[in-house]
């Protein structure tokens, strides 16, 4: 069952040595393995200490980013076969003068590797190479050769010779070493030898109990040393898995307080979200209405644009027709044509349909007209409270009194001339319409049936004090305009104010669809095109009042900006405007 | 001419091949062999069952086993009709506990479980009070000490491991081969239900895959899935998708008999970090056909797995999943470890899950019982 394993098992660390080592001790516990294996539980980190611990090691350093390389083939330690040889650099020879002759006595000074450089510098005159270092030292180490031995073999190398290098004694060391084979000379001389060498011994004995003691007392120390580090290590290690369990416990809470950092994160982003989506829910409703209308109005826009252009054109044309006409009246007027012949019969070629003509073309206009208005103008409070602003303009003027009333011109309904005779001024009306005005008669106003520009021109010269025409010119062609502006000029007292409402075709909704709801509207009248008019026909102090904008609630949403603005004039601005001009005094004008 | 004494084994539902449905099968051959007249009593059987075994499954069953001598019966589960049986029963009951798994693991997921698994818990406490059933035998001490804990005197329960065919695979040759850089195969086998700890194997993958990515290991994850516990698999799904662990799990729900034994011997660990398990076949499975395992100390586990095996405490921390994917790694990498693990795991199923040894100690439990219905 057991598998065969591949090469890279065969590379496990020394931490799976430990491992092993454990696993080892486990399956030679005798007592474990006869055991029945029962309820007592299966195995655990108890049983496996070790490999938990160098696992635990492992992913914490991983986790950290520092992957443990596998441990590196030791290098046999280097063997310093005489351990009383103080170890020596390797190299040059230490002390060995390179040179023709050598005593004995001085090679055999040195030790171990360093007797085996020294030997090779004095007779070879070089390094030892490494494989012959390694050999030597293995043959003095097992006592298999001795330095006098290991001299011969140098000298006697063709090497050797080659150089000429000699030790002196060495030759006679040899002999003596000779003769010491032989059978009783040799012993013999081993006694002479050693009788003689007794001293020098001796004293050799004496120098190394000295050194044996001092190195003796060197271990001793070590060892306290080592003992000494051995108990700092262990409390260390003791220090290191107490650290290691807090860091582990640290680690724990602060995963737990991360899970929880990250679900409330989690959370509050969620909420976040939902709030932006429910903050954002009518935000987009509100663009996605915007943006259609802006989108159509836009495009109402362009082509209210070209046509502005083209009743611009228009305009100038009809402006300088009108110059021509004028000089051409001068002419008759000059030649004594009457002058008030020519007029009508201008009126006659230019008046081609609008409100002027609906009654007398068709009377049951009058009765569609004024239910047309009932539905699209607004209710009647609404256009009191319209032209309530009107009020302070006319009595600015000193207009209302008997002397000098007002004229509301189109006065449809009535709602002003109700507002003047409540603000006690007077008032007077004309309208075309026999419905309009039998209803303000109903009211106890005081109007008259009939055409608006007819009606002024038989009115007293300077005998007006104010004429207010709301929601009339736009009803008007051209020239009819220019001839209410004329007779209004003429019926006004000095002073006396001309007010014109009309819709505003800068509000790009009223200019594009609203202003053709009526469709005895003749044509949409820009604000500067009428004012520069009503200035060009004689009147003074001409301004634009704009006037019934859509509340401001209406307004597209969000901080300033230029394209917001525009935007939001063009869609939600006035819807109406104003022309107020005055007839000018003699003393100014 | 005297008749033998007869014996029913009654459980609702009786399928083949499962852990309950084998462990009914070798107690039924075993009673079998020994002379005893053996029928099975139940609401449901697989035909495979009804084919090679007496099988009453009529609407009274209470009727049906007032012609038997002694019942064993198997509490896996809450079953109103067997606790009914079990009072109408006149002869001694064995009751075979097979633990309930606690509700609290299917609270977030399925009410019907929850419930189940209450209700079921209840009925044991109920049946502790029986005065017919005269034995519990428990598939492990750790159930033992369940039922006990429920009202069962200590002197009337034993423990007798389930029947399996664990054995069988003794010796089988495995295909997997282990290269140091893998890719490693751990599998994992048991129904995809919330006590199994299917979180913690995503977990794990997904340490390993930080800690050595030098080495592709991938778990396959092995179980039948319940409809009725989508909230979990979607669960799962989001952590595997949170982990990025696509390709690094693969689930592939129930397989046959055939392909989990190939599973088994294709693969290169076990890995088993389930919460809660009453006894747990798939890991003498697994030791039998010489898979080294690795597998949490929860509930009944680390019995089951016996000693000289690598258990570790079910993980509640990033180091605990570490650990685990580091003793995985060590698994992977080091046949002198897996030699140990494997020849641990093969003495822990040869010396306590083979056949004669569940045989020998089931019949020395019942034979108090026995020897009362053959007087």
């Amino acid at each position: 069952m057991a598998d065969p394993g591949t090469p890279s098992d065969r590379h496990d660390s020394q931490a799976m040595q430990a491992l092993s080592k454990e696993l080892e001790r486990l399956r030679d516990d005798k007592v474990r393995r006869s055991e029945p294996q029962g309820a007592s539980g299966g195995g655990s980190e108890r049983e496996f200490p070790s490999l938990f611990a160098t696992v635990r090691a492992e992913v914490a350093a991983r986790r950290l980013g520092v992957t443990r390389d596998e441990p590196a083939i030791a290098e046999p330690p280097r063997v310093h076969v005489d351990p009383l040889s103080p170890p020596r650099p390797m190299g040059s020879p230490d002390g060995i003068e390179v040179r023709k002759e050598y005593e004995l006595g001085e090679l055999l000074a040195y030790n171990g590797e360093d007797f085996l450089h020294a030997a090779y510098w004095s007779l070879l005159g070089r390094e030892p190479d490494q494989g012959a270092l390694t050999h030597f030292i293995g043959l003095l180490y097992r006592g298999e050769t001795s330095k006098i031995g290991i001299l011969d073999f140098l000298a006697g190398s063709s090497e050797a010779k080659t150089r000429a290098a000699r030790v002196r004694g060495l030759a006679r060391v040899l002999r003596f070493h000779r003769w010491r084979r032989l059978p009783i000379v040799g012993r013999l001389l081993g006694y002479g030898k050693a009788l003689i060498d007794l001293r020098r011994i001796s004293a050799i004995t004496e120098r190394h109990e000295t050194l044996h003691f001092r190195h003796e007392q060197d271990l001793l120390g070590a060892i306290d040393a080592l003992n000494a580090l051995s108990d700092q290590s262990r409390s260390a290690v003791e220090h290191l898995g107490r650290e290691v369990v807090r860091l582990e416990r640290e680690k724990a809470a602060r995963d737990v307080a991360l899970a929880l950092t990250g679900k409330v994160a989690a959370l509050e982003a969620n909420a976040k979200r939902t709030i932006a989506e429910l903050a954002l829910r009518p935000t987009h409703h509100e663009l996605e209405r915007v943006g259609r209308s802006i989108v159509a109005a836009l495009s109402e826009l362009h082509s209210e644009l070209a046509q502005i252009d083209r009743r611009k054109s228009e305009v100038e044309a009809v402006t300088a027709g009108l110059r021509e006409a004028l000089r051409r009246c001068d002419e008759l007027a000059a030649s004594k044509i009457d002058g008030t012949e020519i007029e009508k019969r201008i009126d006659e070629r230019m008046a081609r349909g609008g409100l002027e003509t609906m009654g007398d073309e068709d009377p049951h206009l009058d009765s569609f007209y004024t239910q047309f208005e009932d539905r699209f103008r607004g209710t009647r409070e609404e256009i009191r409270e319209r032209v309530g602003i009107y009020l302070p303009i006319l009595t600015e003027a000193a207009a209302g009194s008997k002397e000098a009333p007002v004229l509301d011109v189109g006065c449809g309904r009535g709602e002003l001339l109700e507002l003047i005779r409540d603000a006690g001024l007077v008032g007077r009306g004309v309208d075309l319409n026999v419905e309009m005005v039998a209803i303000c008669r109903g009211l106890d106003l005081e109007v008259t049936q009939g055409n608006a520009i007819a009606h002024l021109r038989a009115l007293k010269e300077g005998s007006i004090g104010a004429i207010v025409a709301l929601h009339l010119i736009e009803h008007l062609p051209f020239r009819r305009r220019i001839a209410l502006l004329d007779a209004a000029l003429r019926a006004l007292k000095p002073g006396g104010a001309l007010v014109l409402e009309t819709p505003n075709p800068e509000n790009i909704n009223v200019g594009a669809c609203t202003f053709w709801n009526d469709p005895s509207h003749i044509q949409p009248l820009p604000p500067e095109s009428t004012q520069a008019i009503v200035e060009l026909r004689g009147f003074d102090r001409v301004e634009i009042v704009r006037l019934h904008a859509y509340p401001f609630e209406n307004h597209l949403p969000g901080a300033g900006g230029a394209v917001r603005d525009t935007l939001n004039h063009l869609i939600y601005g006035p819807r109406d405007y104003a022309i107020v001009g005055y007839k000018p005094r003699p003393d100014v004008a | 001419v005297t008749s033998s004494p007869r014996i029913c084994i009654a459980h609702q539902t009786v399928m083949a091949g499962d852990a309950i449905g084998n462990d009914i099968a070798g107690a039924y051959e075993l009673l079998a062999r020994c002379g005893y007249e053996m029928a099975i009593l139940c609401e449901h059987v697989h035909p495979d069952v009804e084919r090679r075994y007496r099988v009453i499954h009529e609407a009274d069953l209470v009727a049906a086993s007032a012609g038997f001598d002694m019942m064993l019966y198997h509490h896996s589960i809450h079953w109103p009709g067997g606790e009914v049986l079990l009072q109408r029963f006149a002869g001694p009951v064995v009751v075979k506990y097979h633990n309930i798994t606690p509700p609290r693991f299917f609270e977030r997921f399925a009410e019907v479980y929850r419930s189940s698994c209450e209700l079921g818990r209840e009925q044991t406490a109920r049946i502790a009070s029986f005065t017919n059933v005269v034995r519990w035998q428990s598939d492990s001490a750790y159930n033992a000490a369940e039922i006990v804990a429920a009202g069962v005197p200590r002197e009337r329960s034993g423990v007798v491991p389930p029947f399996n065919s664990a054995g069988s695979a003794l010796g089988r040759e495995r295909t997997a081969r282990y290269y140091p850089t893998g890719p490693f195969e751990a599998l994992f086998v048991g129904r995809q239900v919330p006590n199994k700890g299917h979180a913690h194997l995503l977990r794990t993958v997904a340490a390993w895959r930080e800690l050595f990515p030098e080495a592709r290991m991938r778990c396959r994850i092995v179980g039948a899935r319940d409809p009725r516990l989508d909230g979990y698999y979607r669960e799962l799904a989001d952590l595997q998708s949170s982990l990025d662990l696509d390709g690094c799990v693969e689930w592939l729900g129930q397989v046959g008999n055939d392909e989990v034994a190939d599973l088994f011997r294709g693969s290169h660990l076990y890995l088993n970090l389930s919460e809660h398990e009453g006894f747990c076949v798939p890991l003498i499975e697994a030791q039998a056909i010489g898979l080294p395992m690795i597998s949490s100390d929860a509930t009944a586990i680390p019995e089951t797995a016996g000693s000289g095996q690598l258990v570790v405490p079910l993980p509640r921390s990033q180091v605990d999943y570490d650990l685990i994917a580091g003793l995985t790694h060590q698994v992977c990498t080091s046949a002198d470890l897996r030699r140990r693990l494997v020849e641990a795991g093969c003495r822990n199923v040869f010396q306590r899950f083979v056949a004669p040894v569940i045989e020998s100690r089931f019949m020395e439990e019942l034979e108090p019982v026995l020897r009362m219905i053959t007087k």
